[in-house]
């Protein structure tokens, strides 16, 4: 049982340098000899960039603007923890006030001060022989191996049924993100009436939590709010059960509601950067920019060197800002913006996002040469960003380029917009919108139709290739389209469709097993609840998970 | 509006200085331990670090119950019940006594453990347990022993000494008025303690303290 500590490597985290010095002794007293200390999140995230942590333990209140538990999360977010890195959180006070996260966001175990020896050893034993159990079964939830993490939760609950209840936590996890909602729910539902039966237990949350998500993925909105509410009703700090029930009444139009549910949320706990995001992003659909300026605001702020932070929160508070106090304040908070990016540790200087809207801005207020500098700055940074899924953003990039006179750059983008959405009505209307509200409709109209053919051309010719039986032309075509245009639906579900009649009538192979994997993930990360992907996927399923275990690592 | 503020601050400053104080606590704690590990400390002063340990102990949990009792005073939810294991919980209130107990010839250890998994808030249950094990430094003679048991569906934790036992007005379960207890205790230990169990509620039914004499002190917790 007795841990040998000196080949761990420790993390101390604590503001005090008495609290650090204390820790270190009693670890150094149990023999453990490799120390990293860090005074702040931000020295913490450095240490554990750069070296792989076994053990952590982080004090929660740490006088920083981020608490122990946001640390944590970040990262984890940033994925710089070694997999069986063991988190142990400190606090001052013996009630958990701070807030439990029921899945994904758990230290590995609390330690309330004041600590001694005996104690720091009885916990440390613990958990790290926890985390060896549980470390497969995390990673391969973390890295999408869905299955496997649901095989080594079965084969770990058979070896270790004293850790049962965390791993059956873990599989439902991996069951949901499977998309095996029914399962999930008989799952749930058997532990839950099993702890009916045994006396004075109630209803755990993350299993409600799991069953409420299950019903949702099935489609029984009322069940799932009867459920989330329950969570709320017997466990208020259950963050995450706000969280669902807020996305179910913005799902189901009830803006208001859902606004409320995340300020109720908000003010059991106020430090969450994502949840200050949804605030914001549901006022502005309840036009109700004052709270989404004050939210916006905080989610700016917390998204300081955080892995969480999105350019919409910037775009939003300017344009939040431009309602509520008018174009010059607005002009006023964007420069502080611009100023913050660029004075930012490793900048990149601000998103392309936000100097598009920052050109838009200078141009509407007659100051040219720097809507230009802006305008060229965005354009120059959306060369370099890789990772953008570009329809609100390169359509704002247009606009950008049109309102200070880049008229080429601005039609390519719009060439290319439409291209990739060829068939999406809304962004169609969108394009055509921006064009009339430039006086230049019917330049639009030409303009949208032309690259609309472009696509519809080799779209139609891919399908005749495959219905004609050419499999292998087809997909080759299609997925030259594909690769031009890897942000169109309509061409990778063409793809698909054609990889799928090639398997069945020739065959699976590697290469082309290999290209619907690829393409089908494309294609949920592109519209993740379209019927017609997941139509697609239980067809392609028996074919491309008939893989020998090896290919898939 | 400005009382509101003020009562913020209030809040802020007292939850700040609370903070500050039990930060001193385990700094205090922690060094008193550190010297006692060394050797050649002298017969005299291990006595007095022993009392040191003890007394910052008692302090300790004094605080967290004024806080406590603050909290709910300003009805700010304070229970956050979890699974937790039994006989990890008890292995650790263990760990955290069984040095000071042992330097004053007290063996401490675990009975009968019967409930697997309770669901309850940890670190109240952990805090009113430890304070209740601190105090039997004073009062038992040579055992204490620490179990867990199933009864009418609670989860019960035992506290059980082979001291002289509870005083009349203490068993009398009445709450009482604030020095009338003997031993220089000022009741909130208990005051607490029966707070944080009635906070514990299912379908029902209530958490609730129960002291008896067996014939030795035996605290009882009971959670639904």
């Amino acid at each position: 049982m007795a841990l040998n500590l000196k080949d761990f490597r420790f993390l101390i985290v604590d503001d005090l340098r008495e609290m650090r010095m204390t820790l270190r002794a009693m670890l150094e007293s149990l023999k453990a000899s490799q120390f990293w200390e860090a005074k702040t999140a931000e020295e913490a995230l450095d240490v554990l960039k750069s070296n792989p942590i076994d053990v952590v333990l982080c004090d929660y209140n740490l006088g920083d603007t981020r608490d122990g538990q946001q640390i944590f999360e970040e990262a984890r977010g940033r994925g710089i923890l070694v997999p069986h890195a063991a988190w142990l959180m400190i606090t001052a006070e013996q009630s958990m006030g701070m807030v439990m996260g029921v899945i994904e966001n758990n230290p590995d175990g609390y330690l309330v001060k004041p600590i001694n020896k005996a104690v720091l050893q009885v916990r440390l034993e613990r958990a790290v022989a926890r985390k060896m159990i549980v470390k497969d079964v995390e990673a391969a939830l973390r890295n999408g191996k869905y299955t496997d993490a649901i095989s080594l939760a079965d084969m770990q609950i058979q070896r270790y049924p004293n850790v049962k209840g965390e791993l059956l936590r873990l599989k439902t996890e991996a069951l949901l993100r499977n998309g095996d909602s029914d399962e999930t729910a008989e799952l749930c539902a058997g532990l839950l009436a099993e702890r009916q039966n045994a006396p004075g237990e109630p209803d755990l949350p993350w299993m409600l939590l799991a069953l409420g998500r299950a019903r949702y993925e099935l489609g029984d909105m009322r069940q799932a709010r009867i459920t989330f509410q329950k969570i709320i009703d017997q466990n208020p700090t259950v963050m995450e059960a706000y969280d669902w029930l807020a996305r179910i009444e913005r799902e189901q139009g009830n803006g208001k509601d859902a606004q409320r549910i995340i300020g109720n949320a908000l003010a059991v706990s106020g430090r969450s950067i994502r949840r200050q995001q949804s605030l914001a992003d549901v006022a502005i659909e309840n036009e109700d920019y004052v709270t989404a300026e004050r939210a916006y605001d905080r989610a700016v702020q917390m998204g300081e060197d955080s892995v969480f932070a999105r350019p919409d929160d910037q775009l939003g508070l300017v344009s939040a800002v431009r309602i509520t106090k008018g174009k010059d304040a607005a002009l006023k908070s964007m420069g502080d913006l611009v100023k913050r990016a660029a004075r930012k540790r490793n900048s990149k200087g601000p998103h392309w996002r936000l100097s598009a809207l920052e050109a838009q801005m200078l141009a509407e207020a007659g100051r040219k040469t720097e809507a230009v500098a802006s305008a060229e700055r965005a354009l120059e940074a959306f060369r370099d960003d890789t990772t953008h899924a570009a329809t609100d953003g390169a359509l704002e990039l247009a606009k950008a380029c049109f309102a200070t006179g880049m008229t080429e750059q601005a039609c390519l983008l719009v060439d290319k917009l439409v291209r990739e959405n060829h068939d999406r009505t809304d962004v169609i209307a969108q394009v055509q919108g921006m064009f009339s509200e430039m006086g230049l409709g019917s330049e639009g109209s030409s303009l949208i139709e032309k690259a609309q053919q472009v696509i519809v051309k080799v779209n139609n010719e891919g399908v005749l290739l495959a219905k004609a039986g050419r499999f292998k032309e087809a997909v080759a075509q299609l997925q030259q389209a594909a690769e031009e245009l890897p942000n169109n639906l309509t061409v990778t579900l063409n793809v698909l469709q054609a990889l799928l009649m090639q398997m069945q009538s020739e065959g699976v192979t590697n290469q082309t097993r290999y290209q619907a994997r690829e393409h089908l993930a494309r294609a949920e990360r592109l519209a993740p609840k379209s019927e017609k992907v997941q139509q697609l996927k239980s067809r392609l399923k028996p074919l491309i998970a008939a893989t020998p275990k090896q290919a898939s690592t | 509006m400005d009382d509101g503020r003020d009562e913020e601050i209030f809040t802020d400053l007292v939850a700040s200085a609370v903070h500050d104080v039990k930060n001193s606590l385990a700094l205090v704690l922690n060094s008193a331990e550190h010297i006692t590990d060394m050797e050649a400390v002298p017969a005299s002063a291990q006595e007095s670090l022993l009392l040191l340990q003890h007394e910052a102990r008692r302090a300790n949990a004094d605080l967290m119950g004024l806080l406590g009792l603050f909290k709910i005073e300003r009805g700010s939810s304070l229970v956050h019940p979890a699974v937790v294991e039994c006989e990890d919980l008890i292995a650790e209130l263990l760990a955290y006594n069984s040095g000071l107990l042992a330097s004053r010839g007290i063996a401490l250890e675990a009975g009968d453990i019967q409930a697997a998994e309770g669901y309850f808030d940890r670190g109240l249950v952990a805090g009113v347990l430890n304070a209740v094990i601190n105090n039997t430094f004073r009062f038992a003679h040579s055992r204490v022993t620490v179990s867990c048991h199933l009864e009418e569906g609670f989860t019960v934790f035992r506290v059980l000494d082979d001291g002289e036992g509870y005083g009349p007005k203490m068993l009398s379960n009445q709450p009482q008025e604030p020095g009338e207890h003997s031993h220089r205790s000022t009741g909130l230990g208990l005051f607490f303690a029966r707070r944080v169990a009635e906070l514990h509620q299912h379908r029902e039914r209530i958490g609730r303290v129960v002291l008896t004499n067996r014939p030795g002190g035996c605290f009882e917790l009971w959670l639904p």
